[in-house]
């Protein structure tokens, strides 16, 4: 073993033999894909700020030789499902996903990439078909395992003819189909956020268009209480049973709700310590979304290997909850809403804000004020100075001044974009408003 | 044949759809990707025709006969609001600019450290009353008039509330709205030249009033 392997086994520990396996499900194909499966939206930033971290929006590149070893890590320990999109990490998600997974044999991975043409300049057949081919170019393959129309059901009142526009009327499913045929495109499907009816009418479809698979938002606190958060949302046990129904593979997104479930909330954990006292709120989050049968891949944005590492043990393999266990997190999603919440996953589809507002960096800075209950919500709580003190000084330590929420103008250009269907410049505002009254109830 | 009419319908329906939704971005939208972070600017310095001297210095003269250019009040100015001047006729006296903050509400600071009673120790309730500029609007700078965006980021933070947004078209209430000043009302502290987003210079700037004065005592029940 020469000095270079040595150091490489130590950071990046080959599985050990008698290591227990993940746990694989089967595609509509008989595919066997991990169930923790690689999200490639929230890589690391070589300046280490990204939103998963509640750190906010960022231009620094992408640490890619830290990206290359989380792959690794994943291929070595049985994670062989890739999922990345045009659109993610200012287009850039592609090609280093691509480059990573060059270098391990192309039975090794299974790729998912998706239709991302949100702007109608780009509904063109020729526009979206372009989309599709430089996929293909920058992944280095010649087939798509599992392709995606990218977040179906968004557009507001519009929802029905967006999804006409973007996929019907410009020919692209009927190309998509035929991609297919040719065994271009081996798995067909798409992800949703937003509006039911498009739901409904997509899967409507299915005996036509045979969906392979179907990928939907789930996670403990959107299976009951999505309406809860936003009317416009629809809770995740009523999509789950849809695609169940009709035998139809679920890939699972924001298992962790962009990273917010794997915080550790006191309210939250009153409910779930009795159970396993030494389980995280990921492992929560993880085992929740792993337990349904009909779930393929539950796909996680992993920023840093330790979160490789600690969902791949997760899966390694799954340990499915009991009734006790479903009944617990039911109660802590009770405990986990919150009237102030803003249900941000960081996801940064608003992103870049033209004014330079860093949108998800101040969600991220209220829901983490919120969850360690250190808003100072309440002047007759007898730690409202201290709390309104730190909360303060962290705000300007935390955003830059140019990119706090004073600074929006309330355009509404990142309106359309939240696929958690945030009303961003209203949301802001309520920031914005309550830390003018903060500054204002007391000497600065 | 009944499918093909059907389908046929729905493709120009879509094609409608497609033409109204580009029509109805109020600024067309280059956005093909998601995240990373816009470059910002601080905003421009502008020139004011009378500098602007902090409540409780009653007015440029009272202001320029008895600072002795200690420089205590700049030091304790949390906003960094005020900076010595740079006109040699009043060489180390200070002034207030509004790039990097505004004079908030809350704060007294300045009367409270200042040894030579050219700034006069005045409470926030009273600093609500007290004019010491008023902000003038620049229609080619500010990006409502100019690209018709629904901004309304003066208008939002103006402590006073002296700025109200008035579509332009009288028929239109939705048409694009411009801020207009109520210099009754404004108190001249600046909120909105530092806040808002025009570049190089701000859309609202403020220009120093030479005697400062109170508002009328109705406008304290605006609030
Ligand atoms: S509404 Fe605010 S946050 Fe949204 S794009 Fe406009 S300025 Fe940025
Ligand atoms: S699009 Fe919505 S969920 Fe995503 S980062 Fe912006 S505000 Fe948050």
């Amino acid at each position: 073993m020469n000095r270079r392997s040595f150091f490489a086994a130590l950071v990046n520990p080959q599985p050990a033999p008698d290591a227990p396996a993940m746990t694989m499900r089967t595609g509509a194909h008989g595919e066997r894909v991990s169930l923790l499966g690689y999200g490639a939206m929230r890589y690391p930033t070589v300046d280490g700020s990204h939103a998963n971290n509640f750190r906010g929006g960022s231009n620094a590149p992408i640490d890619l030789a830290l990206v290359q070893r989380q792959i690794d890590y994943c291929i070595e320990h049985g994670v062989n499902y890739f999922d990345t999109s045009p659109a993610y990490c200012r287009g850039e998600s592609e090609k280093v996903l691509g480059d990573a997974l060059a270098k391990h044999p192309r039975d090794k991975w299974f790729v998912a990439t998706k239709l991302s043409n949100f702007n109608p300049k780009v509904w063109s057949h020729e526009a979206s078909k372009k989309m599709y081919e430089t996929s293909l170019r920058l992944l280095h393959t010649d087939h798509i395992d599992f392709y995606l129309l990218h977040s179906i059901g968004g557009g507001g009142k519009d929802s029905m003819k967006v999804f006409n526009g973007r996929f019907i009327d410009n020919g692209m499913l009927d190309f998509l189909l035929k991609e297919r045929e040719a065994g271009r495109i081996r798995n067909l499907g798409f992800s949703f956020h937003g509006d039911e009816k498009v739901f409904r009418h997509a899967l409507a479809m299915h005996d036509k268009v045979h969906w392979d698979f179907i990928q939907i938002q789930l996670n403990w606190v959107d299976w009951h209480h999505a309406k809860e958060v936003n009317p416009r949302n629809v809770n995740a046990e009523t999509l789950y049973k849809l695609l169940d129904e009709r035998g139809i593979p679920a890939v699972i997104m924001e298992p962790l709700l962009g990273g917010r479930l794997a915080k550790v909330n006191e309210r939250v954990m009153r409910k779930l310590v009795p159970l396993d006292p030494a389980a995280t709120p990921a492992q929560w989050s993880f085992r929740f979304a792993g337990t349904f049968p009909r779930v393929l891949t539950v796909l996680s944005g992993m920023t840093y290997l330790e979160h490789v590492v600690d969902n791949v043990k997760t899966y390694s393999p799954l340990k499915p909850l009991g009734e006790r266990e479903f009944a617990a997190l039911e109660r802590a999603a009770a405990a986990f809403l919150s009237d102030d919440s803003i249900p941000c996953t960081a996801c940064n589809y608003c992103m870049p804000c033209p004014y330079g507002i860093d949108i998800p960096g101040i969600f991220g800075y209220w829901e983490t004020a919120l969850a360690d209950d250190a808003l100072p919500d309440d002047p007759t709580d007898p730690s409202y100075a201290e709390k309104r003190r730190r909360f303060l000084l962290g705000y300007e330590q935390f955003l830059e001044r140019l990119r706090r929420a004073e600074r929006c103008t309330g355009c509404g250009r990142c309106k359309p974009h939240c696929p958690q269907a945030i009303d961003i410049p209203a949301m802001l505002r309520k920031v914005d408003r309550f830390i003018e009254k903060l500054r204002r109830n007391g000497r600065a | 044949m009944e499918t093909v009419t059907r389908r046929g319908f729905i493709a120009s329906a879509g094609a409608g759809a497609a033409v109204c939704a580009a029509a109805g971005a109020e600024k067309e939208d280059d956005k093909l990707t998601d995240g990373g972070i816009a470059d910002v600017t601080p905003p421009g310095v502008p020139e004011r025709q009378l500098h602007v001297v902090p409540p409780g210095a009653g007015g440029h003269r009272n202001f320029s006969t008895r600072c002795v250019g200690c420089q205590l009040c700049v030091n304790a100015c949390p906003n960094n609001v005020l900076r010595p001047s740079k006109d040699p006729r009043r060489v180390f006296q200070p002034e207030m600019g509004f790039e990097n903050g505004y004079c908030r509400p809350e704060c007294t600071k300045c009367g409270e450290v200042c040894p030579a009673g050219a700034i006069r120790r005045i409470t926030p309730e009273e600093k609500k009353t007290i004019h010491v500029g008023h902000a003038v609007w620049h229609s080619e700078l500010c990006i409502a008039y100019t690209e018709g965006v629904d901004c309304s980021a003066c208008a939002e933070h103006c402590p006073a509330k002296a700025i109200v947004r008035v579509p332009m078209n009288e028929k239109d209430k939705n048409s694009p709205k411009v801020p207009v000043v109520d210099s009754m009302l404004c108190i001249g502290c600046g909120a909105c030249e530092n806040l808002c987003p025009a570049r190089p210079m701000p859309a609202m700037t403020v220009e120093g009033l030479e005697c400062h004065r109170e508002v009328r005592p109705m406008s304290g029940l605006k609030k």
